[in-house]
């Protein structure tokens, strides 16, 4: 499934002096099948951005459209009524945001636009069924957990769903065996019928990442999955991501400030700066970009910055390597030509 | 932050009008004197001057009404019940029948006291902590509770325990936020259904909350002791309290005030 957005605009607390544009006119395409990552300086608005992926924020103006179809209804073919009426709206908007001042700022969308509320055209866009397929998965979601044991917090999303007990059972040994907390895996035996609070950070993360996961999303947003992660615990969440990626086809978009761990996950990055995109591309080439990176206050992965160092000494190096073992790779065929020519002797020193 | 911003309990907008440069222990005085007097108000002479005292008071401490009555909102349902059950309940001269219920003269003038009532009591507390900063407030409060530390009350320890809770309202908000969406991510709905249903619901959002509530309280704890913070004995203060001739001033209004509001109790 495609997630687009088109010059989206989130504006808290509209109407007031203490207004803030979180998001300012951005308009992405997310493909089918696609690992994005998102990058950004804190308060680049990355955060509330992936809030509009799945519904839970509705935009000040601009539009969400998941498969083509709009999440707040006015369809897509965007005539002058079509716009009149959007601008309608947002008057109504700001109205409600002078009256109700911070109460209406951020409020679920679908208390707007829910059920009672059918889209301008009379087409209502499910979000529960839009929820299901955009897992969003929050930072630290380890803090989201609350039932008495593993399994029933796993059940929540299915059984939220309308699924049977059988299905909500296959589900969760599913989503426990992907995020590797399976019978014969790495977790303690028994783990269903433990109480979430009773497992280490990573497992509860895990656990987290697995109640999302069962309700059997087709694209998986996460916001920075491996922040606080111990190296071990963070290696096999990224394999975790990496399979659901590779062997379910399942659509990432990963917010972090780890470029190593985008580098290993993610095809295309979107750079974002006070709420406005500011680079996009490859991967490779955003992270070769090391000075428009440090200039937006990101750093470029180690790897990158020791290429780039080399270079300016005088070695004929790619500088676009994504990690370690590139580089080595680079260095070694570099020394290699090096050797045999002599002409670009470089103070390694 | 965002569900739960229209409550205003406890916000302060920052300013320099007279009320906000009063010192917190007169503004907090005032407002209990006030809140007495108004309930030994029997007439409509005597809340006439109350109103009068309280709009003055707005008036001077500027604050939009419009954030005054935000406040309000919530209890508007409180207000509107209040006056329903005076009117009909209260026995008297008919004012008009309706099916059952009989509303009278004696009533409507009950209710409308009432209303009257909780709104002015409404209007100043909210003004006192709209126009004092949440430390102001609470040194006030020790200030004022410090006299009955030799009966035992730790009175440096409950304005400490005030000044955390009121710390960590927005922060606690915003982490309510933050779980209900990502309870909401998970197919969760939290706006229909029963009653019942609804309150069920809250279970998914109330566990994760208390849970890091009590972290936070314990890292919170942690980071007191960590540097070496001892209730009470001997500590000084950045903000001295000290009373201007403005709050001599506030004092002399204030005295005027609980003196007609008797004195019409009495004599009229």
């Amino acid at each position: 499934m495609s997630i687009e957005t088109v010059d989206l605009v989130h504006v808290f607390m509209p109407g007031t002096p203490a207004a803030v544009t979180a998001v300012d006119g951005v308009s992405l395409r997310l493909e089918d099948g696609e690992a994005v990552g998102i990058m950004g300086p804190t308060g680049s608005g990355k955060s509330t951005l992936i809030q509009h992926f799945n519904g839970l924020l509705r935009p000040t103006s601009g539009r969400v459209l998941i498969d083509g179809e709009d999440l707040w209804g006015g369809a897509s073919e965007a005539g002058a009524a079509g716009g009149a009426r959007r601008t309608r709206g947002l008057d109504r908007t700001a109205e409600r945001g002078r009256t109700a001042g911070a109460a209406e700022r951020g409020r679920p969308a679908d208390r707007r636009a829910g059920p009672a509320g059918p889209g301008p055209r009379g087409r209502k866009v499910d979000l529960r069924a839009v929820r299901q397929k955009v897992g969003l998965i929050f930072q630290f979601p380890e803090y989201q957990l609350f039932e008495e044991t593993v399994f029933d917090d796993i059940a929540f999303g299915p059984r939220n769903l309308g699924l049977d007990e059988a299905e909500v059972k296959r589900r969760v040994r599913e989503a426990l065996a992907i995020v590797g907390l399976g019978p014969d895996q790495e977790g303690p035996p028994g783990i269903e019928r433990r109480s979430p609070f009773s497992l280490s950070s990573g497992q509860m993360r895990r656990v987290a990442i697995a109640g999302v996961l069962a309700m059997k999303p087709k694209t998986l947003v996460l916001d920075e999955p491996t922040a606080g992660l111990d190296p071990r615990g963070r290696q096999s969440l990224l394999d975790s991501l990496l399979r659901l990626h590779h062997e379910l086809g399942l659509t990432l978009v990963i917010v972090s400030h780890n470029m190593e761990d985008l580098a290993r996950l993610v095809d295309r990055v979107i750079v974002l700066d006070r709420g406005r995109i500011v680079e996009e591309g490859p991967t490779r080439q955003v992270f070769s970009r090391v000075e428009r990176l440090q200039a937006l206050g990101l750093d470029a992965p180690p790897v990158v910055s020791l290429m780039q160092k080399l270079a300016r000494r005088g070695a004929k190096v790619r500088t676009d390597v994504l990690d370690a073992a590139e580089a080595a790779d680079e260095i070694d065929r570099w020394l290699k030509v090096g050797a045999g020519g002599g002409r670009d002797r470089v103070d390694l020193r | 932050m965002s569900i739960f911003g229209n409550i205003t309990i406890g916000q302060y907008l920052a300013g320099s009008s007279v009320v906000h440069r009063l010192d917190p222990r007169t503004k907090i005085t005032i407002v209990g004197l006030f809140m007495v007097v108004l309930f030994t108000a029997v007439n409509g002479p005597a809340y006439a001057v109350l109103t009068a005292f309280t709009a003055l008071a707005v008036a001077l401490a500027r604050v939009p009404t419009r954030m005054l009555f935000r406040g309000l909102r919530p209890i508007l349902f409180l207000l509107f019940l209040t006056f329903v059950l005076q009117l009909f309940l209260t026995h008297g001269r008919t004012l008009f029948v309706l099916g059952p219920l009989t509303a009278s003269y004696e009533g409507l003038r009950q209710g409308v006291f009432m209303v009257l009532r909780l709104l002015l009591l409404l209007v100043t507390a909210s003004l006192l902590t709209l126009t004092t900063s949440p430390v102001a407030l609470t040194d006030g409060m020790e200030a004022i509770l410090a006299p009955f530390r030799v009966i035992g009350l730790p009175a440096h320890e409950l304005a400490m325990m005030m000044t955390i809770a009121l710390r960590f309202i927005p922060t606690l908000m915003e982490e309510a936020d933050k779980i209900m969406k990502a309870q909401m991510a998970r197919g969760a709905d939290f706006e229909s259904g029963s009653p019942i249903r609804r309150a069920r619901s809250l279970i998914p959002l109330l566990v994760p909350l208390f849970v890091s509530a009590f972290r936070r309280a314990d890292e919170l704890a942690t980071a007191m002791e960590a540097r070496c913070y001892r209730g009470g004995v001997k500590r000084t203060r950045l903000r001295q309290l000290r009373a201007t001739r403005l709050d001599a001033a506030a004092a002399a209004v204030t005295a005027v005030l609980v003196a007609a509001v008797l004195a019409l109790r009495w004599w009229v």
